[in-house]
């Protein structure tokens, strides 16, 4: 067994969608009370990484439930308990990504982002922290009896929360099974979104390496289609979410999966960068991109192609490991 | 039809695919037609969108450079999907959703064609302004093709 184990990774990314979080959301706070936009766009940019990590947090914790289900006094129900909340947890902190990402488009189109943008991103951050919080706390009793409210482990079961069991790995499972044609409409979705998703990002970034007739176009202009980039993106991320919680063990200790979702962040990181720095901005018609802009668009199209190389090899480059049923 | 699908699907050529290396036989070709969709798709979804007005001003001739990426994207596919129906031929060849993907292409292209037309046209003018609504109507109906080529394709793995 590998010294550090995607186990170990869930250790140490947990610590992202908590005290990241909890650091992106005071500085996020602290912008709207000094009304600093630096800041803002900042604590925005952080927000919207947390968000992208807490993809790999979410995924890597079901290699950590393989690592600790032979274990003596291994949880399922606390363990499912944990993951419900995760899940929870999961779906608000992307839909505040999406918020804290919309507001930093919104910054640089009109030069500030609407207000109403602002108050769904504070409530939103303000809600994932309540509801990662939880998840946090139940994925301490998994392995730290000592610090469960009781020391009595049916008594801690009995004691899980009834929101999250619904949203349990078994459970959604369950649904994609019964309703037949809930897979397939999710494979038809994530492929429109990966086709609206490389369309924007092809656009985008063959404008900023000045290929063709593409370097006619002022690099304000074509930052108009990122929100339907983004919204393929997001029809990948649901689709891709069904199909990891239905089936995790197809995904879970597979190689090609965990090199799509590293793939996947270092995108997350170019993005962030074409929104967030000002030189592309720059870009008028004609106007030539810097060497470090034109690194991160080459980079951005080939991780781009990375994610859909690996998620399509995830039957056939699994790596050797299997992760059983979970 | 049947004998020639089971001849296609007896070819060397599909045999050989089918039953090569997994790293790069079947799960390659499947790979290289994932991005073929991603070179057509993609820029098509753009060029549609910017037909319908997202992000005007920038000039429409300054698209021109994605249908290159289309046609290369188109070839490829055309390729590697020739190839992914030979070697399940007795199976795809009966199944009605397969050609109503041939269908979808048929008239996506056919509406590319006069998108790439509305284009050049405008590549005269300065190219920001209002576009008729025809020309509009057009975009619309591409992105329905092009969504619907990708539905049928995707279902014909779950059809019969």
């Amino acid at each position: 067994m590998p010294a550090v184990t995607l186990a170990h990774a869930h250790l140490l990314l947990n610590h992202v969608p908590t005290l990241g979080l909890i650091f992106a959301v005071a500085l996020f706070l602290l912008s709207l009370v000094r009304r600093n936009d630096e800041l803002l766009r900042a604590s925005l940019g952080a927000l919207f990484l947390v968000a992208i990590m807490a993809f790999p947090t979410f995924m890597t914790g079901y290699a950590a439930r393989v690592a600790i289900r032979s274990h003596p006094g291994f949880s399922q129900p606390l363990t499912d308990a944990h993951q419900g909340a995760a899940v929870m947890a999961l779906i608000v902190i992307e839909i505040t990504g999406a918020g804290a990402w919309a507001a930093l488009w919104q910054q640089r189109r009109h030069g500030f982002p609407r207000k109403w943008t602002l108050i769904s991103v504070v409530v939103l951050s303000l809600i994932s922290l309540g509801l990662v919080t939880r998840a946090a706390n139940l994925g301490g009793d998994i392995s730290h009896p000592e610090i469960r409210f009781t020391q009595d482990l049916h008594e801690a079961e009995a004691a899980v929360p009834n929101d999250v069991k619904g949203l349990t790995t078994p459970a959604i499972s369950q649904i994609v099974t019964n309703y037949r044609y809930v897979w397939p409409i999710c494979e038809v979705v994530h492929f429109i979104g990966l086709a609206l998703l490389m369309g924007v990002v092809l656009v985008i970034n063959l404008r900023v390496l000045g290929v063709g007739t593409l370097k006619g176009m002022d690099y304000r202009d074509v930052h108009k289609l990122l929100p339907w980039g983004v919204a393929g993106f997001t029809f990948n991320a649901i689709s891709g979410m069904v199909f990891f919680i239905a089936q995790p063990q197809t995904y879970t200790l597979n190689l090609s999966f965990d090199l799509k979702m590293l793939a996947f962040v270092l995108a997350g990181v170019t993005v962030l960068y074409q929104t967030m720095f000002d030189e592309l901005w720059a870009l008028t018609k004609y106007g030539g991109a810097s060497r470090v802009a034109k690194f991160m668009a080459a980079a951005q199209i080939t991780l781009w192609v990375g994610v859909l190389y690996f998620g399509r090899m995830i039957p056939y480059l699994t790596g050797g490991a299997e992760a059983g049923a979970l | 039809m049947s004998g020639f699908f089971q001849w296609l699907e007896d070819l060397p050529l599909s045999t050989s695919i089918a039953g090569s290396d997994e790293l790069y036989g079947f799960a390659l070709v499947l790979v290289l037609h994932t991005i073929g969709i991603a070179l057509t798709a993609g820029p098509v979804a753009v060029m549609s969108l910017r037909l319908l007005g997202v992000g005007r001003p920038f000039p429409l001739a300054s698209l021109r450079t994605l249908f290159t990426f289309f046609w290369i994207g188109f070839i490829g596919n055309a390729i590697t999907g020739s190839l992914l129906f030979m070697m399940a031929a007795t199976r795809t060849g009966h199944n009605p959703m397969y050609y109503a993907k041939l269908v979808c292409l048929l008239f996506g292209v056919v509406m590319l064609r006069r998108v790439h037309h509305a284009i050049e046209r405008d590549s005269t003018q300065d190219g920001t302004g209002a576009l008729r609504r025809s020309v509009m109507a057009v975009a619309v109906l591409c992105l329905v093709f092009w969504a619907g080529v990708i539905t049928t394709g995707r279902l014909i793995a779950y059809t019969k």
